[in-house]
């Protein structure tokens, strides 16, 4: 992995209650390996790591990456 | 400190927690219907290693 990608990350803060940001498995098969609950007003910062090439976002967040910011929304 | 369910796994939102999909285990959580998270791990960790002491 080189240096860039390893000190790639990301900025999510809940809006509402009960958000959840899941981790994804790097490899062949794509898992979800990890989950963590945020609760309104909880900011969580991940890192893309040598097990983690993906990260899922459910609920109503905030999210800042390098690329920019940009907000999920909850499930109607 | 109360810890709640949802403070230690999340439903797979891929199998809604069925552990299942097409009759096969669901790949997204390995059939377990549940996605553990870093408290959940601990909890789970820490128990493992003092469980037989």
């Amino acid at each position: 992995m080189t240096n860039n990608q390893s000190n790639d990350f990301v900025v999510i803060k809940a809006v509402e209650d009960g958000v959840n940001v899941i981790g994804l498995t790097r490899g062949t098969d794509t898992r979800f390996h990890h989950s963590e609950k945020l609760d309104k007003g909880e900011v969580m910062i991940c890192q893309f790591t040598e097990h983690t090439s993906a990260i899922k976002v459910r609920g109503e967040a905030l999210i800042q990456t390098a690329n920019g910011e940009m907000k999920s929304e909850a499930k109607k | 400190m109360v810890i709640t369910t949802d403070d230690l796994e999340t439903t797979c939102p891929n199998c809604k927690g069925s552990g299942k999909e097409d009759r096969l285990p669901c790949p997204k959580c390995s059939g377990k219907g549940v996605i553990l998270t870093g408290q959940g791990n601990t909890l789970l960790h820490f128990i493992k290693k003092h469980l037989h002491e």
